[in-house]
């Protein structure tokens, strides 16, 4: 008489076993779409991010223009090296060399990304390499990279910048 | 009894069918913010390869000269994964192509390509004409 009102039995086990069951899995699958989204979300602003940086060397002159002459980094508003007409400029590009060399941090500040590193690499269209500046992306976690045309003394070149975390 | 129980079939059906669709609605929300970045970097190399070839004066030297080697050149150092065509007609308004090279190894119908239109002057002393350069470009499927 009293089998039919008893909270627990087989059938309500069961049932509960299977919601609980079922909401894991619901809690489980969510996480997943989070996971996934954010991986994509950041995958796609670093993607986004090598882009406007690589765009930017190349179709700017730099702020001031001269910024290769400037003769302190700190002055620099902006990193271009466009020569104005369309060609890398071969000082600016000397100078964003020497600034590599004498202080790496600044530059990745200036470029907007102080927490990764960067790999600027020229190459013609053989696929040999011109000019390269920058840290290789030697083991690293995550590459995002980017290759544009562009003219360089005269000659048409890849440009590719690899922006990378270590 | 058994048929008062609620996890029938057809409510485990139900939510088989629910998370189905859940996971199809976020892989599809992910492709198009994919689709979008890569759409955008077609067209920025897309402009860039334009601007390149027109300056280096590439385009001018193939029409005069009759000769598209120089682009192809330029099409075929491409990177590997993408793929690139460069058709140049006398005119901005007629259909006809004075040539139009691609990418060795690639075809145009491996799927949908960003194309920039620039116009270039071509020098025929004692004039000058305009002709247009429609440079597309593609992400490489067939390999």
């Amino acid at each position: 008489m009293n089998r039919k009102g008893q909270i627990f039995s087989t059938d309500s086990l069961l049932a509960l076993v299977v919601f609980t069951l079922v909401v894991a899995l619901t809690a489980a699958l969510i996480q997943q779409f989070q996971l996934t989204g954010e991986d994509a979300r950041e995958q796609q602003a670093d993607s986004s991010r090598t882009q406007r940086i690589l765009y930017s060397l190349l179709s700017s002159p730099g702020i001031p223009s001269y910024w290769e002459d400037a003769g302190d980094w700190n002055a620099v508003s902006l990193i271009g090296l466009s020569d104005g007409g369309g060609f890398i400029s071969p000082s600016k590009w000397s100078a964003l060399q020497d600034w590599n060399g004498e202080d790496y941090p600044s530059l990745l500040s200036h470029f907007g990304i102080p927490d990764r590193n960067f790999y600027l690499s020229m190459w013609d269209l053989n696929h040999s390499l011109i000019e390269e500046t920058g840290l290789p992306p030697v083991d690293a976690n995550t590459v995002s990279s980017i290759t544009l045309p562009s003219l360089y003394e005269g000659e048409i070149v890849m440009v590719q910048l690899q922006v990378h975390t270590q | 009894m058994n048929k008062g129980f609620i996890v029938s079939v057809d409510a485990l059906l139900a939510i088989v069918i629910l998370f189905a669709l859940l996971s199809l609605s976020f892989d599809s929300l992910k492709q198009d913010g994919g689709e979008a970045r890569l759409q955008h970097m077609l067209g920025v190399l897309s402009y860039q390869s334009g601007k390149s070839l027109e300056v280096s004066g590439l385009l001018s030297d193939a029409v005069i000269a009759d000769d598209t080697s120089g682009i192809r050149t330029f099409l075929d150092g491409l990177p590997f994964h993408l793929c690139g065509s460069v058709g140049v007609r006398e005119d901005v308004d007629t259909n006809q192509f004075l040539f139009l090279v691609t990418k060795t190894g690639c075809s145009s119908s491996w799927g949908e390509s960003v194309s920039s239109m620039r116009g270039f002057i071509v020098p025929s002393p004692p004039d000058a004409n305009l002709h247009v350069a429609i440079v597309s470009v593609w992400i490489n499927r067939g390999s």
